[in-house]
């Protein structure tokens, strides 16, 4: 075998060549249209930027994937690359190749779009589709959302960014609390400890639980297995992660998503914020995700009729207040929206937990 | 033709449904591939995840990079394993590297790719698992790695930085490639408590979400004010020029006849003053690394925000204090335990001891208000001192 060790290296084998002259030498941008972008450096060369959307999980069949990489070959100096909102992102030495790149990518299916007040990305975790944790299908979700919204991200203009992305368990790999608005899938069932279970790390497995609520049990035949109190159970999910043996296997799934909005990833000005929790529970209702489309919507409605030129939703949250939030959207406040942190740091959420 | 299962039958119904609309659809690229929607439309009627994690395969030379999955309903589809394939920094790909992909998840997958998964990785779904080791050993044999699975380090992520980006203190993506030669031992073998994960951004906006989504960020910054060019201030006119002293939220910023004077001492690096700027401020000459711990979206805690540890003066500073840091983290995280969740128990004053670094006013947000506090022997001596002295810190 001859192996490589790490990540191909090093990077200047993977870009275009006409950056390579301009690394550190960049001085301004501009957005020619949503989803071209310019980029001058100091010696005045110039490049342009193309931002085309992606599906929601990043899913592509390989027979798309040449033709995207054939189109990469022939405008974008044979390389391109995935932003950090696993957009796909092309760079062209002029102006025209972006705009027949563009048209090239639009008869392709995909949309060109995304920078200044726009919607940036929609991302998604991998929900059923491959992944063994999921609690809510998060592509399919995302999928109905873009297309109530697809309008954002190439057409209308809204006053800021909005980012959005839907993780199908609380492990939020799809990022979310970080984006404007995020939807998170929550497990509403207590986990079961099967007899695998024995051969677990318990003590691992007893001290991941953040409320306390697992706990080792003797046995008759002098063994040991892990106990689960009901009462305690938050439904995170990571005893699933630290034990293979404990698992959820209720016959009716009753499970649903949060949907959380104000997450800021970027630190300018006043700093990272993290999403807060406006609807507690929305059931999973594939496939199109009426009511909880039907939230998003009037949240966004609401946000780009209300806000001022380049205020985030956690920005406009911030100036105007919850309560006013609440009126203005006329969606309900729900107590289960408030933060339940008691004074020893620790998580009580159900009723009567008894601690 | 058997009959079809009902759950089959109802999840093809729902998928016909979501394959509509006019955005980029993943059933109908799902559809153009070997893929098991069927099992998936189940999945979708059954309101369950139809996957469970399924072992390991041991493949000589390759320990992390390959994800087990393992269906729970046989009948309607088989296991559909995972592998992770690692990519050059900034995520930049030829065409002729995104072709061999496109060869290997031919050959060996389902003719699908994941492009990109949340952790910026390229993966290969749906390799039957007696087929994991030829994969593995052609795969590497053309030059690929696999990785970033287990309790290792995780892929690497940065922002497009110096290559792109006017904002950038450094060339995150050679920070990338220099990380990967010397820890690279670190990020293949899974030998931590749980996953540790690092991001490299190059300015304080932070595009590669290095104070949330990861363990260990590193974020570029400058100290003092930042560069201002004369002659394309005064182009922007007075209107623009008033919008830039008003981005300043510590009003550091005040007109003056060669345009905007910024006060160093004031200035916090927020990049207010950049973004309205178009390309006549840019960021200082002395530059800063901050590093940040504890930040994740997972865990014990919920989502937790990284914390500021210390600012350093150059890249080998920088890797220095990583490599410190995960040792610190390995010998006293508990199993299964995140950084954030370790720092959360025993708290930042905490980790700065293990970590044999002093506390400073940088490391918090506020200060105590609790006036409780057993003031010993020490500390009554030691406080009254310092004062007198005048130490800052």
């Amino acid at each position: 075998m001859t192996a490589i060790e790490g990540p191909p290296r090093p990077y200047s084998n993977f870009i275009p060549d006409y950056l390579k002259g301009s690394i550190g030498k960049w001085i301004n941008h501009t957005v020619v249209r949503s989803g071209i972008i310019e980029h001058v450096d100091s010696e005045g060369r110039k490049v342009y930027s193309v931002k085309a959307g992606s599906t929601p999980n990043g899913r592509y069949s390989t027979e798309t994937m040449r033709k995207i990489s054939e189109l990469a070959r022939k405008y974008a100096g044979g390389s391109m690359r995935f932003t950090q909102a696993l957009n796909m992102e092309f760079i062209t030495k002029d102006l025209e190749d972006a705009q027949t790149l563009t048209n090239e990518l639009n008869a392709l299916g995909f949309p060109v779009g995304g920078w200044e007040g726009h919607i940036w990305n929609m991302t998604s975790c991998a929900g059923y589709f491959h992944c063994a944790l999921a609690a809510t299908d998060a592509p399919s979700i995302l999928q109905s959302l873009a297309n109530d919204l697809h309008d954002y991200f190439d057409k209308e203009e809204l006053p800021s960014k909005l980012a959005i992305s839907v993780s199908g368990c609380p492990s939020s790999c799809g990022g979310s609390f970080l984006t404007d608005i995020s939807i998170s899938g929550i497990h509403t069932e207590v986990p079961v400890v099967t007899d695998a279970a024995k051969t677990c790390d318990m003590q691992g497995t007893a001290f991941s639980c953040p409320v306390g609520a697992i706990q080792l049990k003797p046995l008759p035949d002098g063994s040991r297995t892990l106990e689960i109190r009901a009462n305690l159970c938050i439904g995170c999910g990571l005893c699933l992660s630290a034990c293979a043996g404990i698992i959820f296997q209720t016959p009716e799934k009753t499970d649903g998503h949060a949907i959380a909005i104000g997450g800021k990833a970027s630190a300018s000005r006043y700093g990272t914020t993290l999403g807060r929790i406006v609807v507690p529970f929305m059931p999973n209702e594939p496939p199109h995700y009426e009511k909880t489309v039907a939230v998003v919507r009037k949240i966004v409605e609401t946000w780009k009729a209300d806000a001022k030129k380049g205020e985030r939703i956690s920005d406009w949250i911030d100036r105007i207040g919850w309560e006013k939030f609440f009126m203005k959207t006329g969606l309900p406040f729900f107590q289960q929206s408030m933060e339940y942190l008691d004074l020893r740091g620790i998580m009580t959420i159900r009723e009567g937990s008894g601690r | 033709m058997t009959e079809v299962l009902e759950e089959v039958r109802k999840g093809r119904e729902i998928v016909s449904e979501i394959e509509k609309g006019p955005w980029p659809n993943f059933i109908r690229e799902a559809k153009k591939t070997r893929y098991l929607v069927d099992l998936y439309g189940a999945s979708l009627y059954l309101k369950r995840d139809l996957f469970t994690t399924g072992g390991y395969v041991s493949v000589p030379g390759v320990p992390t990079g390959i994800l087990m999955r393992v269906t729970s309903r046989p009948d309607i589809g088989e296991s559909a394993n995972v592998v992770r394939v690692l990519i050059p920094s900034g995520n930049f790909m030829t065409s002729d590297m995104m072709d061999g992909f496109c060869d290997f998840a031919d050959k060996y997958g389902v003719g699908m790719l994941h492009a990109l998964s949340t952790g910026h990785n390229i993966e290969i779904p749906g390799i039957p698992k007696e087929r994991v080791r030829d994969f593995a050993v052609e795969f590497r044999d053309a030059g690929f790695e696999m990785g970033s699975t287990g309790d290792a380090f995780r892929n690497v992520t940065n922002c497009v930085g110096a290559a792109l980006c006017e904002y950038a203190n450094l060339d995150t993506m050679q920070a990338r490639d220099s990380f990967y030669d010397r820890f690279n031992d670190y990020a293949k073998y899974p030998t931590f408590p749980h996953k540790v994960k690092l991001k490299i951004s190059g300015c304080p906006l932070d595009c590669a979400r290095s104070t949330q989504k990861a363990d260990l960020g590193i974020v570029g910054s400058w100290e003092g004010a930042p560069i201002v060019n004369e002659q394309m201030i005064k182009k922007l006119g007075s209107k623009k020029i008033d919008d830039i002293i008003q981005s300043c939220p510590t009003l550091a910023i005040s007109a003056s006849e060669e345009g905007i004077k910024i006060k160093g001492e004031d200035c916090i690096q927020c990049m207010g003053c950049l973004r309205k700027g178009e390309g006549a401020i840019s960021p200082g000459k002395e530059k800063r690394f901050l590093i940040y711990v504890g930040g994740k979206l997972r865990g014990k805690k919920g989502p937790l925000t990284g914390k500021l540890l210390t600012r350093v003066n150059t890249m080998d500073e920088a890797m220095n204090l990583i490599g410190k840091i995960v040792e610190v983290f390995s010998d006293h995280a508990a199993r299964k335990e995140r950084m954030g969740d370790l720092i959360f128990r025993i708290g930042m004053k905490g980790f700065l001891d293990l970590m044999g670094m002093k506390a400073g006013a940088m490391n918090v947000k506020d200060l105590r208000t609790n006036i409780f506090y057993a003031v010993n022997e020490e500390d009554r001596k030691q406080i009254p001192e310092r004062i007198v002295r005048g130490e800052p810190q």
